[in-house]
């Protein structure tokens, strides 16, 4: 089964592999969404649970990442493809202080699947970067991650300085990483956070119309 | 004399006499760099490779190298451990950092190699980020000058890097011990909030439940149910993450509150006065010059570990252990008429012998502590408004009403039906 293989170059962080594989699962009719949800998140999740649980070098999970990225690079543009226009506009990005991206990849593959236009602003994102790229951009969807216990307070700030600024309302905020909770998140003032990306996916699917109806109605 | 240090410690005829052999002797590349991300020195002889070279001879390639490694410094600094990044250009580099006297001073920087043969994407990823400047072709030629390294060797020269660094700079051994504490408290965190995540635990968001955990907390602890009271306190500890949205000021206080609460309730268990008032007093003065969250909850951790510890004062583990299933046993058993002789029984040994333990372990009569079970759970019932003080009273064990009111009223200073009335 191809998607073992690819789930298997991705633990041994063998990118050549991870690559050659993504391309063959294509060719053989495979969709990339199921490439990128049965193949390249499932690969890297078995990475992150043993990271969790077990003593993994550092320098493994930066191969795996790396095998990750490769294989995401192959299927991006065709995830890209279909983005219809008005579906609604996301910019996401990990807070100041954290350098943490791999949530941020998938997500970001998540949301260009369900057909948004993402903007994506990357790691280290201070709280005034943030609300400046809203101020310029207008997305209907602010996504804010943090993977660390440390840097999670970072978070309120962002919304704090979307206060300030008046842009708040404006944007339905989304926030997410591992060790953020349904308390946490009603705690700083977001409007949602997932268990993990697929439910994030498909909460997108089902209310990216309705988010983008109501906004329409009441400007 | 401290400043002396330094400028001796980062003096590159020093650095290259330590360093040096170590980068020879593993072929690996490593530069000492302050803490604007600046090198100081390349080490062991050598110069950077020519891809490096390459990258660095155009200003702008030069400037996110810098960057890169301020980063990279900073970020060591922070996590007090080797720290493995990918720097602009996509090598696998790792930081160690350099404190000395508690002051960061910059890090060395070891690597600059990839975990993985140059693969398409990884030469796509390089055009996109430095075509602008640099020729890609020849940057492509470099390329095949990179050292590939394993994971497990590049893991094993950033740990032996480590341990050097920090044996140069005479790190004290109760510094790496406690740094080590503070990396655990914080993985602990991170386990507790992952867990609640995942079994989707309907979680407190009002200071209601949190000062209700808190009051159960405290009766553990006057209980001296050390397992219990650990488990309330880790959960405790993370609400108040949850609720203060990580705000430092906030926690601190509830922090230093908790502190002061737990060693009243551990007197009231029968730990010592002035040792107790003591602990609490160096606790507040080390809990004002700590910055960071998991120090303070390691910090309050270990205060209370050691109140509890106050109410058994013998370490003897053998009679620790029977003491303790003598204690959950009355807290499983205390609403049925209890008497020593029962408890001893159920444990195999005599009445005297358990009645001695009690003494020489918790420093009071069976009968008192079983009291004290009682009293505690009648506070814990009263809170309901669905129970009357004679249903209480029964609840607990106690046969007559009366004497309930006159133990209650000696235990908590008033009777049970002015504590209740006092409720709603």
């Amino acid at each position: 089964m191809i998607f073992d293989d690819i789930i298997h170059s991705i633990a041994e962080g063998e990118s050549e592999e991870t690559l050659e594989l993504t391309k063959k699962a294509l060719a053989q009719g495979y969709s990339a969404n199921s490439i990128l949800e049965k193949g390249l998140i499932t690969g890297i999740n078995i990475i992150a649970d043993k990271y969790r649980t077990e003593k993994v070098n550092v320098p493994e999970v930066l191969m795996a990442t790396h095998s990750m990225h490769a294989g995401l690079s192959i299927i991006e543009p065709i995830l890209t493809a279909p983005t219809k226009k008005g579906l609604g506009k996301i910019i996401l990005g990990t807070v100041a202080g954290d350098l943490h991206d791999i949530g941020l990849s998938i997500v970001k593959a998540m949301a260009m699947s369900a057909g948004a236009r993402v903007i994506d602003l990357g790691v280290n994102v201070s709280p005034k970067k943030f609300a400046s790229a809203v101020r310029k951009e207008k997305p209907d969807i602010l996504m804010i991650s943090a993977l660390l216990t440390t840097t999670m307070s970072v978070m309120k700030d962002v919304i704090v300085e979307l206060e300030a600024q008046g842009l708040r309302n404006d944007v339905k905020i989304i926030v997410g990483g591992a060790p953020v909770t349904d308390a946490f998140a009603k705690e700083i003032g977001a409007d949602y956070t997932f268990e993990d990306a697929f439910q994030f996916r498909d909460f997108l699917k089902e209310n990216m119309t309705k988010l983008l109806t109501s906004r329409r109605i009441s400007s | 004399m401290a400043k002396k240090n330094f400028d001796s410690f980062l003096d590159p005829k020093y650095l290259e006499e330590i360093l040096g052999s170590f980068s020879k002797a593993t072929g690996l590349h490593i530069e000492a760099v302050n803490r604007k991300g600046e090198t100081l020195s390349i080490l062991g002889n050598s110069s950077r490779s020519d891809f490096c070279q390459f990258i660095r001879s155009h200003s702008k390639g030069e400037k996110k190298c810098l960057n890169s490694y301020k980063e990279a410094t900073l970020e060591a600094a922070k996590w007090n451990e080797p720290y493995f990044f990918r720097c602009h250009a996509g090598l696998v580099i790792w930081a160690v950092p350099i404190i000395l006297d508690d002051v960061f001073l910059g890090s060395i920087i070891c690597g600059q190699v990839l975990l993985w043969k140059p693969d398409e994407f990884f030469l796509r990823e390089l055009k996109k980020s430095n075509t602008k400047d640099l020729d890609f072709n020849m940057l492509q030629q470099k390329v095949k000058s990179l050292f590939i390294a394993s994971p497990e060797q590049s893991q094993a020269a950033a740990d032996m890097l480590f341990v050097v660094v920090n044996h140069l700079v005479k790190r004290n051994i109760h510094t790496l011990e406690a740094e080590n504490a503070y990396h655990r408290q914080r993985l602990q965190i991170k386990t507790d909030l992952e867990n609640r995540k995942k079994q989707n635990i309907t979680e407190f968001t009002d200071y209601r439940t949190y000062l209700k955990k808190e009051r159960r907390f405290l009766s553990f602890i006057r209980l001296g149910d050390k397992t219990r009271a650990e488990s309330t306190l880790e959960d405790l500890l993370t609400d108040l993450l949850t609720k203060t949205a990580g705000n430092k000021a906030t926690i601190k206080i509830r922090v230093l509150e908790l502190a002061s609460l737990s060693s009243r309730a551990a007197v009231e268990g029968g730990a010592d006065p002035e040792q107790v008032m003591v602990k609490l007093q160096d606790f507040n003065n080390e809990v004002n010059s700590i910055e960071r969250i998991e120090e303070f909850f390691f910090k309050v951790h270990k205060i209370i570990e050691e109140f509890l510890d106050g109410i058994f004062k013998l370490a003897d583990k053998k009679h620790l252990s029977l003491v303790n299933n003598a204690r959950n046993f009355i807290m499983e058993n205390h609403h049925k008429p209890l008497t020593l002789k029962a408890t001893a029984d159920y444990l195999f040994i005599s009445p005297s012998h358990l009645s001695r333990l009690f003494r020489l372990e918790l420093d009071c009569t069976f009968n008192d502590y079983l009291t004290r079970v009682r009293v505690e759970k009648a506070v814990e019932l009263m809170k309901k408004p669905e129970f009357s003080v004679e249903q209480v009273s029964k609840a607990i064990g106690f046969k007559s009403q009366s004497y309930f009111a006159e133990i209650f009223r000696k235990y908590i200073g008033v009777t049970p039906l002015i504590y209740k009335n006092s409720l709603f």
